[in-house]
């Protein structure tokens, strides 16, 4: 078969945060390829806006979203916290998400009068990252300069909900109105699995760090999506909660912008569009038997981007956390990647376990170096280096880049093969069998 | 288990002694004095919590050790069944990966708490658990610490942590609350971890230590 060559990945910025910039990117070894992910599933819907092209449509998606909001909750003289999160930015060079966020501000003056809007920033991992990311965008400029930045262990506000007493990051929920702005790649399905999703960021981005344990270690992920239903429909927030918005995404870019006043409702929509849009691609992801991954986004280890797909839905694989019946347990998993090789990433990685890591530069190895706890760690200078030793450790020559992409997967041409022999079936089995389930389960009418 | 090949260290010219550093070091390892910030080495797992939290005044930075120092319990120092028990009483097994950033098992915060740590800094300073991001490992901690009877309490004046935020779990889900979100499938998720079909993993770690 022949291939098209590797697309260009977004551009890594230069980061505070980050390692060293790589001097080669992932997309530019060898033999790389590209497979167009509307090639592998043609019902993939177009996209208005992929990584550096105009955000002109993305801002027309969301003012027609947010024409159909009732912005009747805000008064004039309220104060407005609008939260995002980092994770946002992280999707196409984050221009889209901080496409919304300008909207949302404008058409809030707008439409109420309202004055005191605070543009607030749920951090990923560290303060830094608004001090680089709003300005980078426009958005500390735009929201004349009333933004801040918040963590997990920044003050509490307790939230008593029907199962007990939640907290709250204080700072985020310190004005009379709240919009949450929200994202929709596939990310962390092993967490939430789309059972909810929509009100997550109530027991992570907005949440201090006992809720966020709670959320993740006192229920099993089918389940754990009632306690940021709990936070939302609590007093507290309810008393707050103007309105939500999201990027909706396909593999293929941003497809546009949905605004509700209910999250709930929101919820649902997104949740549709998730299964119908993702879902082939999870399932095709799934049934890889052997990789090696490269890791060259500029944001996270788990949520570097390959075809709109987040690198965690490889690594927790190749269980079908879509299905609500599946239970997880800590049977050993198979997941099939052999190795993991990382070109680029910032400075926090979760524990790889067993599965090798390979790091391509020194900056990135002093990291994995001084936790000690993968059980195959090998330091590499350099890309080429690295993949070497990757290839010595594994069996396998399918090798897959996320390096942001949207609209294609960076590959070998092995995998790229793979890929291409797979997606009839999976579609054809998505399509008769997962599909149907996944939407019964949530109470979603399959489509006829 | 975590290696700690840096800590912080304040300088005294730039701290204005207003304390944000102290509220939330996860170990107490940073306390003011005399409006200045004193770092207590032996007690910091270098998470960088201080450094963000002073962020407007610079005054506190990593200091490299010459020795990087390992935060490790030695396993066979208590018998394999008081771990084992003391971890069921919090519902954990003890090979369970309770930290995904330290790969920390429940059975060395087990080892930590039978070895005599009775506070959650004790527990991190002899284990590291806590020591990075402290988003899912903070429940779990307080569990086991719990099941050996030491209770943990606020301290208003900070917000290192907020104990009484870890109560809600799936086995304390009221019979109105499943009944009312059938969506979550409650009762089903309790009754599948009654009968083993289920487990809460934490974080589902790419691959188990063998059991
Ligand atoms: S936060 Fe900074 S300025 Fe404030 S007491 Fe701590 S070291 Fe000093
Ligand atoms: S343990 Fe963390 S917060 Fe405490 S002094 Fe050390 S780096 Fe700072």
């Amino acid at each position: 078969m022949r291939f098209a060559k590797a697309v260009t990945p977004p551009h890594q910025p230069e980061s505070k945060m980050g390692f060293n910039l790589p001097a080669m990117r992932g997309a530019e070894l060898p033999d790389l390829v590209s497979v167009d992910v509307q090639d592998l599933f043609p019902d993939i819907p177009d996209a208005i806006h992929n990584y550096g092209q105009d955000v002109a449509p993305v801002r027309k998606a969301a003012e027609d979203a947010l024409a159909n909001v009732d912005f009747s909750r805000i008064k004039a003289t309220d104060s407005v916290n609008v939260l995002c999160s980092e994770h946002g930015f992280g999707m196409m060079g984050g221009t889209a998400y901080a496409e919304i966020l300008k909207t949302i501000r404008d058409m809030v003056v707008e439409k109420t009068g309202a004055t005191k809007i605070k543009l607030g920033f749920a951090c990923g991992l560290n303060r830094v990252e608004a001090l680089e990311i709003l300005p980078e965008h426009g958005l500390d400029k735009h929201y004349e300069g009333q933004t801040f930045q918040f963590g997990p262990y920044d003050k509490g506000v307790p939230i008593d909900t029907e199962i007990g007493r939640l907290y709250g990051i204080g700072i985020a929920f310190k004005a009379n109105k709240i919009i949450h702005v929200h994202y929709d790649d596939p990310r962390e399905l092993h967490f939430h699995r789309l059972n909810g999703r929509a009100m997550k960021a109530f027991t992570m981005s907005y949440a201090r760090l006992e809720t966020r344990s709670v959320y993740h270690t006192q229920f099993p992920t089918q389940s754990a999506n009632i306690v940021p239903r709990l936070i939302y429909e609590s007093d507290f927030i309810q008393k707050k909660f103007a309105f939500s918005t999201t990027l909706s995404t396909s593999p293929a870019g941003v497809i546009g912008v949905e605004a509700n006043n209910s999250l709930i409702e929101l919820d649902k929509v997104l949740t549709e569009r998730t299964l119908r849009n993702y879902g082939k691609l999870v399932k095709l992801f799934e049934s890889l038997d052997e990789c090696i991954v490269v890791i060259d986004g500029h944001r996270w280890l788990n949520y570097s981007h390959a075809g709109g797909m987040t690198s965690c839905n490889l690594f927790f694989g190749p269980q079908d956390y879509l299905d609500l019946d599946l239970n997880v347990t800590r049977k050993n998993q198979t997941s099939a990647v052999k190795a993991i090789v990382i070109n680029y990433m910032w400075k926090q990685a979760f524990a790889m376990s067993e599965i090798p890591v390979i790091s391509a530069q020194p900056s990135i190895s002093r990291l994995f170096q001084r936790r000690g706890v993968e059980k195959q760690f090998y330091a590499c200078e350099g890309l080429t280096e690295a993949m070497e030793k990757a290839y010595e450790v594994t069996d396998t020559r399918k090798v897959i880049v996320f390096d942001g992409t949207y609209g294609a997967i960076n590959c070998s041409p092995e995998l790229a093969e793979e890929f291409i022999t797979k997606a009839p079936q999976v579609s054809e089995e998505v399509e008769q069998v997962h599909l149907p389930k996944w939407l019964k389960q949530r109470g979603l009418v399959p489509a006829h | 288990m975590l290696i700690v090949a840096s800590v912080v260290a304040v300088e005294a010219d730039k701290c204005i002694g207003c304390k944000a550093c102290d509220r939330v070091c996860p170990t107490e390892a940073i306390i003011t004095v005399n409006k200045l910030a004193v770092v207590e080495e032996s007690a910091c797992t270098g998470c960088n919590k201080c450094i963000e939290a002073c962020m407007d005044h610079g005054a506190i930075s990593r200091k490299r050790l010459e020795k990087p120092v390992w935060l490790r319990v030695d396993l066979e120092s208590q018998p394999e069944e008081k771990v084992a028990e003391l971890c069921a009483g919090a519902r954990l097994h003890p090979a369970q990966s309770i930290c995904p950033c330290t790969g920390t098992r429940a059975r060395e915060v087990a080892v930590a708490i039978l070895n005599g740590a009775t506070t959650p800094a004790e527990v991190s300073i002899q284990t590291g658990v806590r020591g990075v991001c402290s988003m899912w490992c903070t429940s779990a901690v307080l569990r086991l610490l719990s099941a050996a009877g030491h209770s943990t309490e606020s301290n208003p004046k900070n917000w290192r942590l907020y104990p009484d935020g870890v109560g809600p779990s799936i086995w304390s889900i009221p019979d109105s609350v499943a009944d009312k979100y059938p969506e979550y499938r409650l009762r089903e998720s309790r009754d599948a971890l009654k009968s083993g079909d289920l487990e809460l993993v934490g974080f589902p770690n790419i691959r188990q230590e063998s059991e």
